[in-house]
């Protein structure tokens, strides 16, 4: 038996089938760096590419839902994947996950993503909701062990406190993490009791490792979430794209907390001087109606008082008019009041020698009689 | 739906004593009328006077106290 006899005989489907387990016993889920090449989508599911360096190239395979946004050729990516030598297509990585690494890929695959979100009014300000003012109920979506969760949570006990917080514990960097987040996401959107606000933070750290936030699924998932959305990642200058879908934007988890709930010191300051007001308000009016109402009482009182008086001079002219006007005053006065026949002697012509007349004097009457008449 | 005033409001009370004083300042004072409207003015001022106090008195023991 010769050397060759030795040998194994393949069928072209068994060595396909023997090389792809020698190619999962040897690399399993390998990992691979290099530039985009001939990268092409086809029938809006497929996605065709090359990986090259200088040297070498290799082709991969996968589908959209798998790219974390669009891509260009000349792109830096670090993909992970299956090797696989297919029956009719030959040899290719299968995709499983794809990352652009190094500042200019990450700011490209961003920018691109940007302009494509864009175009479909994600970041329009039109569609951002407001958050609701000291939420009783909050999600967040952190990792549970991370400074920004920390943070977040001892300023938002600092400002209010008595919140209650749901959090998922989830991967904020690396090939996992945009799909844990989305899955956060999802998950408290599907409650059966939603929460008020979602927060989704992290803390800063290289374009490459806040890369998960600029990612499409992750970025579309904060657009479909039908609570309100309060995206804080990295420090101030760090802008992802899952911070413009957001219906808020913090600039740190410290300032996440911040804008999601007020200082309950100066909140209760506020109501302190707002009590006060209210207070000295109707202290001042009880006063300036209290003091109106003596007034009016006052001038009430006045008004009779001024009225009596008016009364009681007129009716003491009147008194002293009926005074001088009685024919007692002028009897006083040295008068008399001549009577004939008990009826008032008006007139000497009327008098005749004989006539017997009484005079009515102030104090009593005479009777006399008339001896002589004028002539 | 409106709601029916009392009868004896603080704004309905303060505009009839509004009245009863155009009455004693105006020039139709009349002595038969005059002690009856006197009565009906202090018996007013005294009502408002209660609501008053009754208002201070809610407000002091309502003061709101914070933590």
């Amino acid at each position: 038996m010769n050397q060759i006899e030795q040998k194994p005989t393949f069928t072209p489907s068994d060595l396909v089938g023997s090389i792809n387990q020698t190619f999962d016993l040897a690399y399993g889920r390998l990992i691979i760096e290099g530039e985009l090449a001939n990268f092409r989508i086809s029938k809006n599911k497929w996605v065709y590419f090359d990986l090259k360096d200088d040297y070498a190239r290799v082709a991969c395979f996968g589908t959209v839902f798998q790219l974390p946004g669009p891509l260009e050729d000349g792109m830096i990516l670090r993909l992970t994947g299956e090797a696989r030598l297919h029956p009719q297509f030959g040899f290719s990585v299968n995709v499983a996950s794809i990352q652009p690494v190094g500042q200019g890929s990450i700011k490209r695959a961003a920018d691109l993503l940007t302009l494509k979100l864009k175009k479909e009014g994600l970041f329009e300000p039109a569609r951002k909701r407001s958050l609701p003012f000291a939420p009783e109920r909050v999600a967040l979506i952190a990792a549970s062990d991370s400074a920004a969760y920390k943070d977040f949570l001892k300023i938002l006990d600092e400002r209010w406190g008595g919140i209650m917080i749901e959090t998922t514990n989830v991967l904020v960097q690396g090939e996992n993490a945009p799909t844990q987040l989305v899955r956060a996401i999802q998950y408290f959107n599907e409650q059966p009791s939603l929460a008020e606000v979602i927060i989704i933070t992290r803390g800063g750290g290289s374009a490459d490792d806040l890369a998960a936030f600029n990612n499409e699924h992750v970025v579309r998932a904060i657009v479909s979430s039908r609570i309100p959305t309060l995206v804080a990642i990295g420090h101030e200058v760090d802008i992802s794209l899952a911070e413009l879908a957001a219906d808020l934007r913090a600039s740190t988890p410290s300032n996440a907390a911040q804008l999601l709930v007020p200082d309950k010191s100066y909140i209760i300051s506020q109501l302190q001087s707002m009590t006060g007001t209210i207070d000295s308000s109707i202290t001042r009016y009880v006063q300036n109606q209290e003091l109106s109402h003596s007034q009016s009482f006052m001038r009430i009182y006045q008004a009779v008082d001024s009225q009596l008086r008016e009364l009681n001079n007129y009716l003491k002219q009147q008194g002293e008019i009926a005074r001088l006007l009685s024919p007692v005053a002028a009897l006083k006065r040295g008068y008399a009041l001549i009577k004939k026949q008990g009826r008032i002697l008006r007139s000497a012509s009327a008098v005749r020698g004989g006539d017997a007349l009484t005079l009515h004097l102030h104090d009593g009457t005479i009777d006399t009689v008339v001896r002589k008449t004028p002539s | 739906m409106a709601t029916k005033k009392s009868p004896d409001s603080f704004r309905e009370l303060n505009s009839e004593l509004e009245e009863l004083l155009i009455w004693f300042e105006g020039g139709e004072f009349d002595v038969d009328q005059a002690a009856e409207k006197y009565d009906r003015a202090t018996e007013i001022i005294k009502a408002l006077q209660n609501k008053l106090t009754k208002l201070k008195n809610h407000v002091k023991q309502h003061k709101v106290t914070f933590e």
